[in-house]
């Protein structure tokens, strides 16, 4: 009889091991979203694991990522579907698309989850829907090709790089109007802000640069350039917003910036065209989808290297910030 | 008048849909082929960056002997036409080596949109490639990607300048170069034994 009850607990016990395994498994966050432009699908990525948990489907050429951490989606930009697609963060599925303009790119969504924020590269300006019922807001016009966009951590501004303007535009949140627009080096495709909302960084294709533009006074902006290597595409800071890591695509590399000095520290070697970049919640990994390759290098942003790759699908370009947390 | 104004503007927002369909985006295309010889033997023909003398479609090559990071070759084609590139990787351990185009001699002008357009010889932009020799025990595996964009940077691009011709004229050069190398091996090969494969 002992022996029963004692078989029995351990099935229960095998049982909930399995079952607590498999929400840890499915659940465990953060989640990296990176959209496979010539695979048509997402990979959806366990940071703990650092393996694929599943290719969602997404037809159109997906680009663009953004997370919705309030409401539990995630917004795929597809150029080629003229849109973008809303997949749901917890059950890893996707729920609808939504169709916008032409050169639907760069995606962004705001801090409390209400809009998303669509860049149109040919029309020359943002698409803002509310996520509650996927309606279009306003479409603000801005400079030529807007590309990559990011929101301050207070939720007041929206930058946008414009990529063929050579320019910056600061979108007031409040009103929904820019506000300024601000010369950057030569097309800058990737931008982000440090958490103070004081430093904006952009990475510039052609000039091979990242401006660095001191925001703090709206009225007299400062850009200082620093040189990268081949083709920049994408930035992303970590380490309490110390360092910026910077893609080179035609190089194959990181750069790493030290944002106090200004200067490049270091070149970490990644996979092929590295393009989007997002740096993990626990502000130390950061994650770079090397679209020629379609894998995902995993870097120390302490230590500075690489420690590990992913295999995702063909064509991994991750434009955006693609981390649950 | 207002419904007039609708109508413009909704023709206006059509043709610019139609005209902005076609910007250029990245391709990549991946060719391969087996070859039955040692791994070891296929990269020895073509491990040294400044010299293409397997591939056919190239005349000769200046260099300046050396297979490290930064180096230029300079390649002058069968058919007429320059192409220099230069090397952005090499991994000996790998079988495997990275190159870049950084400038190509014009082939033709042509007149399009109004405006005088000079057509590369190899009607790509922003081309980059690599290839590495797979040891598969008595075979080889010769990979060799390509990325690069159309020539035609803007919309509506001729048809010289457009993807198909760059898809076209791309393919042409890497098969004509996996078939060649791959005779010196076997001559029964032929262009059929090339796998081709383009995304976009």
């Amino acid at each position: 009889m002992a022996h029963l009850i004692d078989l029995r607990l351990k099935k229960i016990a095998v049982v909930l091991a399995a079952a607590i395994f498999f929400q840890v498994d499915l659940l465990a966050e953060p989640l990296a979203f990176i959209t496979n432009q010539l695979d048509n699908n997402v990979s959806v990525i366990n940071t703990s694991t650092r393996k694929v948990l599943k290719n969602i489907p997404v037809e159109g050429k997906p680009v663009g990522v953004a997370v919705n951490n309030l409401k539990h989606q995630v917004y795929i930009s597809t150029p080629d579907g003229a849109g973008f697609a809303v997949l749901d963060s917890k059950k890893l599925v996707p729920l609808t698309t939504v169709k916008t303009s032409n050169g639907a790119l760069g995606i962004a969504v705001d801090r409390t989850g209400e809009r998303v924020f669509v860049a149109d590269w040919y029309e020359n300006q943002i698409a803002i829907f509310g996520t509650e019922n996927l309606q279009l807001i306003k479409t603000i016009v801005v400079g030529k090709s807007p590309s990559g966009m990011v929101v301050s951590h207070d939720n007041q501004w929206l930058y946008v790089a414009n990529r063929v303007s050579d320019s910056v535009s600061l979108i007031n949140l409040d009103n929904l109007k820019v506000r300024r627009t601000i010369d950057v080096g030569t097309h800058p495709f990737g931008i982000t802000v440090n958490s103070a909302g004081t430093k904006l960084y952009t990475a510039n294709v052609e000039s091979d640069d990242v401006s660095v533009v001191d925001i703090s006074d709206l009225r007299q902006p400062q850009t200082v350039s620093i040189p990268v290597k081949s083709r920049p595409y994408a930035v992303s800071l970590a380490q309490n917003d110390t360092r910026l890591f910077v893609t080179n695509q035609d190089d194959g590399t990181v750069s790493v910036i030290d944002t106090l000095s200004l200067k490049e520290i270091a070149v970490i070697e990644v996979g092929e065209k590295p393009e989007g970049i997002s740096t993990h919640p626990d502000d130390r990994q950061i994650y770079v989808a090397n679209w020629f390759d379609g894998t995902v290098s995993v870097i120390d942003g302490k230590e500075l290297k690489v420690i590990a790759t992913i295999p995702v699908a063909d064509g991994s370009r991750g434009f955006g910030e693609f981390f649950t947390h | 008048m207002k419904k007039i104004t609708i109508f413009v503007s909704a023709l206006v927002f059509f043709f610019t849909a139609a005209v902005n369909a076609h910007g250029p985006v990245r391709a990549k295309q991946i060719l391969s082929i087996t070859i039955k010889a040692p791994a070891d033997q296929v990269w020895e023909v073509i491990k040294n960056f400044d010299d293409m003398s397997w591939h056919p479609d190239i005349k000769s090559v200046e260099g300046d002997g050396t297979n490290k990071k930064g180096a230029v070759r300079v390649l002058t084609l069968a058919g007429g036409g320059k192409i220099t590139e230069e090397l952005k990787a090499y991994k000996e351990d790998k079988k495997s080596y990275k190159y870049k185009i950084t400038d190509m001699s014009t082939a033709k002008t042509i007149q399009h949109s109004g405006q005088s357009e000079d057509v590369p010889v190899l009607p790509v932009n922003n081309y980059q490639a690599t290839i590495t020799v797979k040891d598969k025990g008595d075979e080889a595996e010769v990979t060799w990607v390509a990325t690069y964009y159309r020539a035609y940077l803007n919309n509506n691009p001729p048809p010289e300048m457009d993807e198909d011709a760059a898809d076209e004229a791309v393919k042409t050069v890497l098969t004509n170069g996996l078939v060649s190398l791959a005779k010196k091996f076997d001559p029964s090969v032929s262009e059929s034994d090339v796998k081709v494969k383009i995304k976009r």
